[in-house]
This record gives C-alpha cells, sequence and structure tokens, in this order.
C-alpha cells in the first residue's frame, strides 16, 4: 500500500508541515521514525515507520528501548517490566491525516505507566516534537493475553 | 499495524448494517480513494431547503449545491446529505431524522475497521487538516445554539436505540461535535477491529446564524500498534 499524506506540503526527510486556517503543524515524517529494540545478546531489531511499526513481530525479552524521530531526535524508554507502544493517529474523511504522539505504554510494579512522545508541534501548543509527558493508569485486565506487550529479560 | 478504515454510507432507506469488509456492498456505497493510495476524493455535503427546496435524487450531478436559507424563526435542519464523487453525488436518505421520513435510523453512515484499533474510533470534527483548531461558525456555534457546536453526530453501533426522532447532541451516546473535547467514540469499547461501526450526523442552523460557508473535516482518533 503506499501511504500518501495529502495533507503534508513539503515534506522533508526532516519533518512536514500542515497549514491550516488558524494554525500551521508541523509533523514529524512517519516514513522515517521507528522503534530500536536491543536484545541481551546484543541483537538490535529496528522497526519499520509509524503505518507499518513492526512492533507486533518482535521476539519477547528485550533488555532496551529507544525511539529515533525523523527530527533526529533519539528517545530512550527507561526499563520497565514490559511495554506496549501505541501510535496515536487522526484521518479525516478527506484521508487527510496527523501523528500525534506514540504513547508507550509501561508495565510498573503496581500500574501502567505512559510515556507519551509528542510528534508535532504548531503554533498553539506548548508541546513540541520529541517532548515527553508522563502519567499513570491502572494494569487493564487480560493484559496477559496480549501478545502486543513485549516483556523485558 | 495500522489499521485500514473505510468510510461507509448507506444510499438506501433500507435501515440494514453493512455486510461488507471495507468495499461496496449491498446499498453501502466506500468514499472513494484515488487508486493505489489512501487519498480520498470524496466528499459529504449538507445542502438543500434553498431556492430549489430539494435536490434531485437518489442522485444529481457533482458539484450541484443549494444554498440553505438561513432561518428567520426556527431553527432549521440542513434537509438533505450526499455524498460527492468526481460524477454523482449520492443521496444519503436517512441521514439527521431520516429528511421527509421524519423517524431516526442506526445504519447510516459508517466506518469499517479492517484491523485492529486499541482504542475507540473517535468522531471528531475539525476547522481542517490541521485537526487543531474549532473556529469556523458550524463549530463555535452561536448564543442560540446554547454554544454548542451546530453538528450533532450520535453513535449507533450498539444495540441499545438512544436514537429518535428530534435526537440532538444532548442525547445519550451523542455529542455536539467539536474537536477532541466534544467528540464520540463509535464503539464504545477500548478496541476495535474487523467490523463496522456505525454513526449518523446532520447541522441544525440556528436563526442567528451568520449566511457562512464551512468546510469543517470530520476525522476520526485512534490508537494502534
Amino acid at each position: 500500500m503506499d501511504f500518501q499524506l495529502p495533507n503534508f506540503k513539503h515534506m522533508t526527510a526532516e519533518d512536514g508541515k500542515v497549514y491550516g486556517g488558524h494554525n500551521t503543524v508541523t509533523s514529524v515524517n512517519p516514513y522515517k521514525c521507528y522503534f530500536i529494540a536491543t536484545y541481551p545478546d546484543g541483537t538490535i531489531v529496528k522497526g519499520n515507520n509509524l503505518f507499518v511499526t513492526g512492533w507486533d513481530d518482535i521476539p519477547q525479552g528485550l533488555s532496551k528501548l529507544a525511539y529515533v524521530l525523523s527530527t533526529g531526535h533519539l528517545i530512550e524508554i527507561p526499563r520497565y517490566r514490559a511495554y506496549k507502544p501505541l501510535i496515536e493517529c487522526s484521518v479525516g474523511m478527506d484521508g487527510s491525516r496527523i501523528f500525534h504522539s506514540i504513547r508507550v505504554q509501561c508495565l510498573d510494579t503496581n500500574s501502567i505507566v505512559i510515556d507519551k512522545i509528542i510528534l508535532r508541534q504548531d503554533l498553539i501548543s506548548k508541546h513540541k516534537i520529541g517532548d515527553r509527558i508522563w502519567s499513570r493508569e491502572p494494569i487493564p485486565a487480560g493484559l496477559e493475553n496480549d501478545k502486543s506487550w513485549k516483556y523485558t529479560s | 499495524m495500522e489499521p485500514k478504515l473505510s468510510f461507509i454510507y448507506n444510499t438506501s432507506t433500507n435501515d440494514t448494517a453493512y455486510g461488507g469488509v471495507g468495499g461496496a456492498h449491498g446499498d453501502w456505497r466506500v468514499m472513494s480513494t484515488i487508486s493505489g493510495t489512501n487519498i480520498i476524493t470524496d466528499k459529504m455535503i449538507f445542502t438543500g431547503g434553498g431556492i430549489l427546496g430539494t435536490l434531485p435524487v437518489p442522485t444529481c450531478a457533482s458539484g450541484t449545491r443549494d444554498a440553505s436559507i438561513k432561518p428567520d424563526l426556527a431553527a432549521y435542519i440542513i434537509p438533505q446529505t450526499y455524498i460527492e464523487t468526481s460524477t454523482l453525488m449520492y443521496n444519503v436518505p436517512m441521514a439527521g431524522y431520516g429528511g421527509a421520513m421524519n423517524s431516526s435510523f442506526r445504519y447510516v453512515f459508517g466506518v469499517y475497521v479492517n484491523g485492529r484499533a486499541d482504542s475507540d474510533v473517535y468522531l471528531e470534527a475539525w476547522d481542517d487538516a490541521t485537526f487543531s483548531t474549532t473556529s469556523c461558525e458550524v463549530l463555535t456555534g452561536t448564543p442560540n445554539s446554547g454554544t454548542y457546536s451546530l453538528i450533532s453526530a450520535i453513535r449507533t453501533t450498539n444495540n441499545a436505540p438512544p436514537w429518535h426522532p428530534g435526537w440532538d447532541g444532548n442525547d445519550s451516546e451523542a455529542v455536539f461535535l467539536r474537536g477532541d473535547q466534544d467528540r464520540i467514540g463509535l464503539n464504545n469499547l477500548s478496541y476495535v477491529q474487523d467490523k463496522a461501526v456505525y454513526y449518523n450526523i446532520y447541522i441544525k442552523l440556528e436563526t442567528d446564524c451568520t449566511t457562512f460557508h464551512n468546510t469543517p473535516v470530520l476525522g476520526f482518533r485512534y490508537l494502534y500498534t
């Protein structure tokens, strides 16, 4: 599938612009953002992009997780018991698309830590690309049956 | 992997569920994309109630419009909803309250989610494709609308029917669409996988509206791995 982004103008290797009537959004280039999972034996698995992340295909037992953004940010996620990163995306009925954040869910002892990585910035929001916002949520039911959770070694 | 969304609409008065898996099926059509891409070329058009009264159904030529007259005495629902393709506009007769049928329906508009969204799929309305502002009049509303948005949308995916003739954004499982604060989850669950979710939508003009022409973007927000 060819993932074209009709609302992005001047997309470069670094970022893309979306011009609106009241705001201009700068976004990461989703084709050039990916995770890096490191394993105890030295193996490194690199993800693809924000459309087909490749996360569900990686093996369990990673020792380190990091994200590379097209802007050059290298974001290292602290060590937790397990991870499940979620891409937050909006798709317009006209096919336009914005990637808002990567919400890395991290399994802690008694809760889920959400390590939210911002993927866009604009003239209104105080958050910039690469900023991180942390929060906590209760551990969801059925987590042990969810293959998207990848446990650390 | 990101799920693939297909935006579907029912061109009939048969209030029956979509039976396809992302393509046209029975009375249901799919908003078109440019071949080989996910760029959508069709538009949702709210029109009618002006000099022409009503536009032809079930189809009329693309580009046809009938500017709705600004109401003087009472709020007024834009009576006709179409999906405009490159050649024809297809009427969606059950949109809103069901137009002249004065009823309300469940299977009108939908989104088929091919794959898995790890959250609900939220219907939102924004000024434009920046998905960041809600300044246009149809979204800000007016004093007579209680400063609610003029767009009412209701989730009709689930069995318990909250929809009824006269429903609006104040009803259970409905909302006056505006940004990500006033939005509606279409499945009311923490995920959506390989299924169609449904909604209905209309625009009500208030007597204190200006004579605007707005082109907000309806968008769908979701999470995936």
